[in-house]
């Protein structure tokens, strides 16, 4: 997580609330790919959260 | 026009720190709240079964932006002073896909992680460790990673400077899409419910059917 937040110059508060309520195009297409990559792998991770 | 307060001088960088940590406080207040110092609560986001995390994000940015539009619409705030983090598409593209696979893995993400590990939560804190020594990494390995994080600068911009369209178009679509996408999560949410009761609870079949 740390490497993924430095990577994209912040975290879901950094970047995806404050950057979202600027329209920050970066902002966006980051909250995006959050939300892509966390429903990609969830049936994967089923079983952690039985 | 006398916002950003700190641009136009109303208070120095040390009432800044003041400032900063009173909203924090409210941050941290309202993240444990909306029960988000669970990592159970914040991961049913992805299982469909509670999208709390969608309507709480959501309603976090509509309420922002459109304080910000009308703040600076009237002539309070001067947006183009409004520190924008430049966009990096690609960093940013991977970044956050990188944030979305651990988000679902560990639990949280970076905030919520604090705001568990002030509530004593210990896979909060490991969270939190984990969070730093990522963070150690890729600054000690720097030279590696720098290609990559460096890629495709395209300046600080906005959606509605990228795509030539006019702000309150843009700031109308996001709350449009919004009140679609609360609609949707509460069918979602319904149809989980419903899916899933039977099972677990032979008792509320009964009204479940009804």
């Amino acid at each position: 997580m740390g490497i993924g937040a430095a990577f994209a110059l912040g975290c879901t508060s950094g970047q995806a609330l404050s950057g979202g309520a600027l329209l920050n195009l970066g902002s966006w297409a980051f909250m995006m790919m959050v939300f892509a990559g966390a429903y990609a792998v969830a049936a994967f991770m089923r079983w952690q959260w039985r | 026009m006398m916002a950003p307060f700190l641009k136009y001088g109303v208070f120095g960088s040390e009432t800044s720190l003041v400032v900063a940590f009173l909203i924090g406080l409210g941050f941290g207040f309202a993240l444990e709240r909306a029960g988000f110092g669970s990592a159970r609560k914040l991961v049913s986001q992805f299982y469909l079964n509670d999208m709390a995390v969608f309507k709480v994000m959501f309603t976090g940015i509509i309420t922002a932006m459109l304080g910000v539009t009308y703040l600076s619409w009237i002539g309070v705030l001067n947006l183009s002073l409004v520190y924008l983090v430049p966009t990096f598409l690609l960093p940013q593209v991977i970044g956050g896909l990188i944030l979305g696979v651990g988000f679902v893995v560990g639990g949280y993400c970076p905030g919520t992680a604090l705001a568990a590990t002030a509530t004593g939560r210990l896979d909060a804190i490991v969270y939190g460790l984990g969070l730093y020594a990522g963070t150690f990494l890729f600054a000690e390995l720097y030279p590696v990673f720098k290609p990559l994080h460096t890629a495709t600068p395209m300046g600080q911009t906005t959606i509605p400077q990228y795509f030539n369209l006019p702000y309150g178009l843009v700031v109308f679509a996001v709350v449009l899409m919004a009140i679609g996408g609360f609609a949707g999560a509460g069918w979602v949410e319904k149809k989980m419910a419903g899916s899933r009761q039977p099972a677990a609870d032979s008792g509320s079949v009964a009204s479940a059917a009804s």
